[in-house]
């Protein structure tokens, strides 16, 4: 790779060997907004008054939630919160900009949505079992930007399983067919990788590798978001451009390109 | 809001090349209002032969007894830019809004009509880019030529 800088070939290195990188947010002061009107939101919602120490407030949150349909109807709320805020979408890119570009390219695609997760302590209503996203609607062109607003670790976090493991698991996963999710994950969970992510860092992962989480069994909440890209002209599956992805840096030579026409008018 | 309401625009033809039964393409339109608390009148249905809009002309015709129209899809409109931007300047100058059930998305202003251009005209382009600009899931993910592209760009398969 001659024409990378040696930053880019030690980032991609450690993708391709991983599937993942963690990073310092590139723009701390964007995450620190979102995680204040998450935090703000998320006390508005549960009629408390708005939190001095938010990061506090977002771990201790699990006596103020009560049941698993309050906690879901808290989660949908603060998203369409935050997709109505018109500065989210930038802000949350913001956090990971150069690590994307470095990683996908810098004509980028970006999900509309946003995956937002609140697993509070011992809840089993909110896990993940061991899963690729390519095995359902996504394009393995996909990458995900992860980004906690709290300290994660352990099972308060996600696992996931590396990508030079990932290569061998998944040429073996025909040896389970007719056997559970769960059988499979007990084959492989020496292998996972639980990922410590402090608060103030993000994680880019490629979801063609396993991936999931358990029963926190941290005692604090853990909360975090996911938001998709990937390059805009790579190809998509069933999450398409216009319903799922939007572009965000459509670049002016392909605007001149897509808007050119020959000169017309000449007949045999 | 008035009360003259958001008339639906399905179509017969294939949007993006799956065909969407109209029934499910006016229950797309429907749902859509429903959730944005639009109220709705019916749809009107264009018609098979490519290329035709008179079905959308008609629509745009109404637009002064209208508060707006729901597209089943952004991609119903008219492959053509300069006929799309027309149809957004109208529907902007009426002072109305055009909706995109499927992608859930809205033109109120001529930024937010900049941005369904982008989509359409990208989306457009996606089948001249490498793989076709899609991933399928069988047996030959990045189509047939896939192993030679893969090749000419120095990835080992």
């Amino acid at each position: 790779m001659p024409f990378f800088r040696d930053d880019e070939e030690r980032l991609s290195a450690r993708f391709l060997e991983h599937g993942y990188v963690i990073a310092p947010a590139e723009d701390r002061a964007a995450l620190d907004r979102i995680r204040d009107f998450v935090a703000d939101r998320t006390a508005a919602f549960l009629h408390l008054p708005a939190p001095v120490d938010r990061d506090a407030f977002l771990n201790g949150i699990a006596p103020h939630v009560g049941d698993p349909q309050r906690l879901n109807d808290l989660r949908l709320a603060v998203i369409d919160a935050l997709l109505e805020t018109p500065w989210f979408r930038e802000a949350y890119f913001a956090c990971g900009r150069s690590v994307i570009e470095r990683i996908v390219g810098n004509e980028l695609a970006m999900q509309r949505s946003i995956g937002f997760s609140i697993q509070l302590p011992g809840d089993r209503s909110s896990t993940l079992p061991l899963h690729s996203d390519a095995w359902s609607e996504d394009s393995p062109f996909e990458v995900v930007l992860w980004i906690p607003l709290v300290d994660v670790r352990a099972t308060k976090g996600m696992f996931v399983l590396p990508r030079h493991r990932d290569d061998a698991w998944r040429s073996r996963m025909h040896e389970f067919a007719g056997r559970t999710v769960d059988e499979f994950y007990e084959a492989l969970r020496d292998e996972v990788e639980f990922l410590d992510i402090p608060y103030g860092n993000v994680l880019l992962f490629t979801h063609t590798i396993m991936h999931g989480n358990l029963v926190n069994r941290e005692p604090a909440a853990r909360w975090s978001m996911n938001v998709r890209f990937k390059s805009l002209f790579t190809p998509y599956s069933d999450k398409k451009l216009g319903d799922f992805f939007d572009p965000i840096t459509l670049r002016a030579a392909s605007r001149v390109g897509m808007h050119y026409r020959l000169p017309e008018g000449f007949d045999d | 809001m008035t009360e003259r309401g958001y008339r639906g625009y399905i179509t017969s033809r294939p949007v993006q090349g799956s065909h969407f039964p109209q029934r499910v393409q006016n229950l797309v339109v429907r749902d859509y209002a429903q959730r944005r608390g639009l109220p709705f009148r019916l749809s009107l249905t264009e018609y098979a032969m490519p290329g035709c809009t008179m079905m959308l002309e008609t629509l745009l015709g109404e637009l002064d007894q209208l508060d707006g129209i729901v597209l089943f899809s952004v991609f119903t409109l008219p492959e053509r830019r300069a006929h799309r931007r027309s149809i957004f300047e109208r529907v902007l100058a009426a002072g109305k809004s055009l909706h995109a059930a499927l992608e859930n998305l809205v033109v109120r202003t001529a930024e937010d009509a900049a941005r369904w251009d982008d989509l359409i005209e990208v989306s457009a382009l996606l089948p001249a880019t490498p793989f076709g600009g899609r991933y399928e899931k069988d047996e030959a993910p990045l189509g047939r030529d896939a192993a030679a592209m893969l090749a000419a760009m120095g990835v080992s398969g």
